[in-house]
């Protein structure tokens, strides 16, 4: 089902309420004003519906990992309480991420299963088991359905193909996309891109990993299909090397007041991006990346100084 | 199946170092207090290395069985495989190992040691009781908690040195109860390599420390009457 303009408000409306039963009160008491929360959260349109979702969304590779581990478990809740109640809507996960999935349901359930979540997921094995697997995903889910599918790292995608669209066309899910990560296979993803009417691809870019900007960004805005950035932070070594040297202080007029931030709003800046997704189990570091959905994001003359800046670092 | 070209060593540790190290706390506390049993049997194992009768030697190898089937089952099949979709397959496979060194070792009783009988065999020797003693001090050497601890017969890498250990301490090298110890090293090595883990060296370099003894016992006595005599072939 397509969002109207009142759903999105509803949304809005349901993270707001979100961040109540959180207590705002004590979660913004432990952010800086800059962290996140001040004015509407960025979005961005999803071009095949013209749906709207937030340009940060929550990645789950091995942050979410977390088996039985009580403890852990009730982190990654935490994680997901707060990234509901600043605004966020997009999880995504696969069945290569060992326990995330149930982590994340777990997670959705302790919050009340709370409707503003867009649930994005993988098929990961081949063709023929394709069916059995993302109906045992969806279970560990407990949702009804599926906003997005992808096929994970193009994994089988000729087999999987007509099932999605079928499920789609049935209405068993909301879009169909494909992945890869650090810019494997790129090539077979643009043949595939150009082929198929896919709602979503998910790549690997950074602000040193910009291979993709050359070709695959603008291919997809061509195509008119919307594109998840997956490892904005390296898997963290990025943001690692970076914390060891000061935020430079032109970073304040893109409004990023850390280093996750600077990253992230160099990412969803790119007109072709429609969503990043840094994967964080630690409640803290989901404040600060989603604080990259808020306020300014750079224009193309900054963007070019922030690859500069990080360059010579 | 997925095509496995298309992935790189990195994308396999599907969790974060911090996970996996609370893995073994949490076995520690499900298995409490199962430690001292463990440790025990590690104990015992050292006293049988240094003997020389059949029986010491069988009894070792059922110690040592035991051991590698209480970790496939409390710690790959109960707890690794919550985060690894191939802790199970793991876990399969120490069992199999755990059967091999019974067929070796108690049922055909072809595991006898060599007590102090050269520099192998107290290599050997050096190396289980590294295993049994000092791998369970790694954890607070490097940092992470007494609770993450690593004791023989319930945590796999000092149960896979211990048994480099047996290998070596043993007249006759049996490379056949080389493999699994030598896979799963290579493994954990990589696992905690891609982590950054500070001792993701210590278990790689007991192995090959192990295979390099293990030449050499072979060149030096693996052919001659006595040890074929000793080791029943």
């Amino acid at each position: 089902m397509r969002p109207t303009p009142l759903a999105a408000n509803r949304t809005r409306r349901e993270a707001l309420k979100g961040l109540t039963a959180l207590g705002a009160a004590a979660l913004f008491g432990r952010m800086s004003g800059a962290d996140a929360g001040a004015g509407e959260v960025l979005t961005r349109a999803i071009p095949s519906s013209g749906e709207r979702i937030p340009v940060v969304g929550l990645g789950s590779w091995k942050t979410f990992n977390v088996g039985g581990d009580p403890a852990a478990r009730g982190e990654c809740t935490e994680v997901m309480r707060r990234f509901f109640g600043l605004g966020g809507r997009m999880i995504d996960s696969s069945p290569m991420y060992g326990s995330s999935q149930e982590v994340i349901g777990h997670g959705w359930a302790q919050l009340g299963r709370p409707g503003v979540l867009f649930s994005a997921e993988k098929v990961w094995t081949s063709g023929r088991e394709g069916a059995a697997q993302m109906e045992a995903t969806r279970r560990r889910w407990g949702v009804e359905r599926f906003d997005l599918m992808q096929v994970h790292n193009l994994q089988d995608w000729e087999q999987h193909r007509p099932r999605l669209f079928e499920m789609k066309a049935a209405g068993r899910l909301r879009y169909v996309g494909i992945t890869t990560s650090h810019g494997r296979r790129t090539a077979d993803m643009e043949k595939i891109m150009r082929a198929h009417p896919l709602d979503f691809v998910q790549v690997t870019c950074n602000v040193l990993d910009r291979e993709l900007e050359q070709r695959l960004l603008p291919l997809a805005q061509d195509r008119g299909i919307a594109v998840i950035i997956n490892r904005p932070f390296r898997e963290g070594s990025l943001i690692d090397a970076m914390n060891r040297h000061p935020l430079p202080a032109w970073a304040a007029e893109c409004d990023a007041a850390n280093w996750a931030q600077f990253l992230l709003k160099f990412i969803v800046a790119h007109p072709a991006v429609t969503c990043a997704i840094p994967a964080t189990g630690n409640p803290a570091h989901m404040v600060e990346n989603m604080g990259a959905a808020f306020g300014r994001l750079p224009d193309e003359a900054m963007r070019r100084r922030m690859i500069a800046h990080v360059g010579s670092l | 199946m997925p095509e496995w070209g298309t992935y790189s060593p990195s994308d396999f540790p599907m969790f974060s170092d911090r996970t996996y190290h609370r893995l073994f706390e949490l076995l520690n506390r499900a298995t409490w207090p199962a430690q001292i049993t463990t440790l025990a049997a590690g104990v015992a194992l050292l006293v049988l290395l240094r003997r020389t009768d059949e029986r010491s030697g069988r009894i070792a190898s059922g110690l040592l069985a035991a051991a590698w089937l209480v970790v496939a089952w409390a710690y790959f099949w109960e707890k690794y495989a919550t985060i690894h979709w191939a802790g199970r397959h793991i876990a399969v496979l120490f069992t199999g190992q755990a059967l091999w060194l019974g067929w070796v070792g108690v049922v055909r009783g072809r595991i006898v040691f060599a007590a102090n009988e050269g520099i192998v065999a107290r290599i050997g020797i050096g190396l289980a009781a590294f295993a049994v003693l000092a791998y369970p001090l790694l954890a607070r050497l490097f940092g992470r908690p007494w609770a993450q601890t690593e004791v023989f017969g319930l945590a796999p890498d000092p149960t896979v040195a211990a048994t480099l250990g047996v290998v070596l301490a043993a007249l006759q090298v049996r490379w056949s109860l080389l493999v699994v110890p030598i896979l799963w090293s290579v493994f954990s090595g990589l696992t905690l390599w891609t982590m950054k883990s500070p001792d993701a060296w210590v278990l790689p370099l007991l192995a090959v420390a192990g295979i390099v003894m293990a030449g050499v016992r072979q060149l030096r006595s693996g052919g001659s009457e006595y040890s074929r005599a000793r080791a029943g072939d």
